[in-house]
């Protein structure tokens, strides 16, 4: 089974976008992921840090609840959660909806700064120290004397953290002052649910491009095949019409101009040999037209001089035979050069086909009286053909029916008519022929039997020059074996459509 | 009949015109194609048998030259090169018949003679040798006024030999005559058709066998017979 190249350029190509597309988008999504979710820890951090300056009441806080969602970009109020306690711990405010399992009491807050600062880094806890089981309990601040040590400018301390409960994931900033500690927590499904929009916008992108791509991969492979596919039409007219046949080379890539400069120079090389070799066989023909000419005029006049029935004259007589047995080679050769070098011109005028026929009825009942001739021919058809060549064609078709047919065998002439074409048909009973030697019928100088004996007259040239002048005449000869005793060559020739002829007329005119 | 000859070819014009004046033609021969057009324009001729391959003007420009000046004369054309190209091309300039190269003279008579019955335009076209007349336009063949029925190959054959009484055909020119041009020379379809022809003037039972109009020439062929 033959694979389009194209398509498994085009395929390949897809496949292979495909995959690098599926890398790059799932690496992407990750480190999109990622930098969402640090972005929204950061966040939570930073809107603590910054709420653990305000003081407000209950109703403040629900509204600064509302604000902070919608700057940290969380359309679902139900995933973002704020608590806010005093510095001792107790809840100022926490959102409505704040889960149960969120143990507020056992938060990790983070450790207030020392009184200096500045030289005293805060403790850093590891965020995944996170046991719940280990609760720290940061050192209580005294409250009495950070009012006045805590001015707006003091930087809480702030740390994430992040806590599953009750199957959500939240992200919990924390940041505490002394006297404030708020938590601003935010659940990842609220992340999760944007990549998903843009995981769903990838899988609906990942198709529409693998199509484009294979699309285009399927165009532009077509277009670069443009060249081998101009080679092919050029090889196949090489069979159809002649080796005269070229490419241009002109505007195609450099790859494919080498192809295709190398591919008529072979197409010259080979329509010269060739030329050479029929002009060879028409030259010899013609040149031996005159001589033949010469010799068979003189033989003629000389058998007419001489004495009837002498042994001179036979002889003679003998000798023309020969001369006519050149000639007709040598007309023949000719005949073949000009189909080859496809200058198997045609004189169609009327011809009465059914006459011809008839006529070949009779031949062949005289040429083999051992065979059953019958013949079937509708009367009346007349086609346009030339008058001295078809007559060659089925001529040759019934010795070959005659040649290879058994004892006692039998032969069929008959017609056909169909819409366009009126189908001459040669039958003969027959040893039957291999099958590998079917396809060779048509071969110039095949022929069936390979001793070549004296038996079966003819150089082989008959079928081969037949099928030339039947395609020369818009015809053509096809060969079958019907059963293994039953050969049938079927001569195709147009309908003479201006005689007006059609398939009920012919019946009715019998 | 008065017949002009253009060929360059000198064996061949010779044996061409020892045929033809034998058969009783007043032949002309050129061997060029510049005298050959004048003799033509001279008019005169019955029938002009044009070479295409001449020196000086070629068989082809002599039959346009002819056809153009409006003379009709019947012209036969014989060629050996590209031998389809020059008939198909000779036959649309007007040429009332063609012959290709080898020809036999008796095939070239026989054409000459058929171009200028067609020319007269005779409808009743008789050809009466001893017992046997021939009737060419109806195809019919009668025997002492008992009708034969010949088929197309047999009647072509017997008018064939009838043309000239007591001349030797041979199976070729026969062959070549009746059935075209390429035919196996081998081939004994010439004996087999002659066999039908004496059975079926045999059948008619007015003559013994011994009288049949056709006659055998042992190693040759057949020749019609002679009135004493």
């Amino acid at each position: 089974m033959n694979h389009s190249f194209r398509l498994r350029l085009a395929l390949f190509s897809a496949l292979l976008s495909g995959l690098v597309l599926t890398a790059f988008g799932s690496t992407t999504w990750w480190l999109i992921r990622g930098s969402r979710i640090e972005r929204m820890d950061n966040d939570a951090r930073a809107e603590a840090e910054r709420e653990t300056q305000r003081t407000r009441d209950a109703a403040e806080w629900q509204r600064t609840e509302a604000r902070m969602a919608a700057e940290t970009g969380i359309r679902d109020s139900r995933d973002f959660l704020l608590l806010v306690e005093d510095g001792a711990g107790n809840v100022i405010y926490h959102s409505s909806d704040w889960p149960e399992g969120l143990d507020v009491t056992r938060l990790l807050w983070p450790p207030i700064p020392a009184e200096l600062p500045s030289t005293e880094p805060p403790p850093r806890l590891d965020s995944d120290a996170s046991g719940a089981d280990r609760p720290p309990k940061p050192p209580p601040p005294p409250p009495q004397e950070r009012p006045e040590l805590a001015p707006p400018g003091q930087p809480p301390a702030s740390r994430a953290i992040e806590q599953t409960v009750g199957g959500r994931h939240w992200h919990i900033g924390l940041a505490a002052t002394e006297h404030s500690r708020i938590a601003v927590a935010v659940d990842a499904a609220a992340v999760n649910s944007d990549m998903k929009g843009i995981l769903s916008a990838f899988l609906v992108a990942l198709p529409v491009c693998l199509v484009l791509i294979g699309f285009g991969g399927w165009t532009f492979s077509g277009r670069a095949l443009h060249p081998l596919r101009e080679l092919t039409a050029a090889a196949r007219r090489v069979t159809a019409e002649g080796l005269d046949q070229r490419i241009s080379s002109h505007g195609e890539d450099v790859e494919f101009a080498e192809l295709i400069e190398v591919f008529n120079g072979m197409l010259e090389r080979l329509e010269r040999s060739f030329k050479q070799a029929y002009r060879f066989s028409a030259d010899a023909a013609h040149e031996l037209k005159t001589p033949l000419a010469i010799l068979q005029g003189q033989i003629e006049q000389a058998i007419h001089s001489a004495e009837d029935g002498s042994t001179i004259q036979a002889e003679l007589t003998g000798i023309l035979d020969e001369v006519r047995r050149l000639s007709t080679i040598s007309s023949k050769l000719l005949l073949l050069s000009q189909a080859d070098a496809g200058n198997l011109k045609i004189h169609a005028e009327p011809f009465d086909l059914s006459r011809a026929l008839r006529d070949l009825v009779e031949d062949t009942a005289m040429l083999a009286p051992h065979l059953l001739v019958t013949g079937d021919i509708q009367p009346g058809l007349t086609i346009n053909a030339d008058a001295s060549l078809l007559p060659q064609v089925l001529h040759n078709l019934i010795s070959n029916a005659i040649k290879y047919n058994v004892d006692h065998g039998w032969i069929r002439i008959s017609t056909a008519l169909q819409p366009k074409q009126i189908e001459v048909q040669v039958a003969n009973s027959s040893q039957g022929i291999p099958p590998a030697e079917r396809d060779r019928v048509f071969d110039r100088f095949f022929r069936a039997d390979p001793t070549r004996s004296r038996k079966v007259e003819g150089v082989g040239l008959g079928l081969s020059v037949s099928r030339e002048i039947a395609r020369a005449h818009g015809g053509d000869i096809a060969f079958s074996v019907d059963s293994e005793n039953v050969v049938q060559f079927s001569l195709f020739l147009p309908a003479n459509l201006n005689s007006g002829l059609t398939p009920e007329m012919s019946s009715a005119e019998k | 009949m008065n017949v002009l000859l253009v060929e360059d070819e000198k064996k061949i014009a010779q044996f061409v015109c020892a045929g033809l004046r034998e058969q009783g033609f007043a032949v002309d021969h050129c061997d060029n194609g510049t005298t050959g057009f004048e003799y033509a324009c001279r008019g005169g001729y019955d029938v002009i048998v044009l070479d295409i391959m001449l020196p000086g003007r070629d068989g082809l420009s002599i039959l346009k030259g002819l056809r153009k000046a409006g003379n009709v004369t019947s012209v036969i054309l014989l060629t050996a090169r590209n031998e389809l190209d020059d008939r198909i091309e000779g036959l649309s300039l007007g040429a009332d018949d063609y012959l290709a190269k080898p020809f036999f003279v008796e095939e070239l008579i026989a054409r000459i003679q058929a171009v200028v019955r067609r020319a007269s335009g005779e409808r009743q076209n008789l050809l009466v040798v001893g017992d046997l007349k021939l009737d060419r336009f109806s195809h019919e063949a009668t025997w002492r006024g008992e009708s034969v029925d010949l088929t197309g190959r047999e009647f072509n054959l017997i008018e064939y030999l009838m043309r000239s009484p007591g001349r030797v055909f041979t199976r070729t020119q026969i062959l070549e005559h009746v059935w075209g041009y390429d035919f196996d020379p081998s081939t004994n379809v010439v004996d087999v058709c002659i066999q039908r022809i004496r059975k079926k003037i045999a059948s008619i039972g007015a003559g013994a066998e011994g009288e049949s109009p056709i006659e055998s020439v042992r190693g040759v062929g057949y020749r019609f017979r002679k009135l004493a």
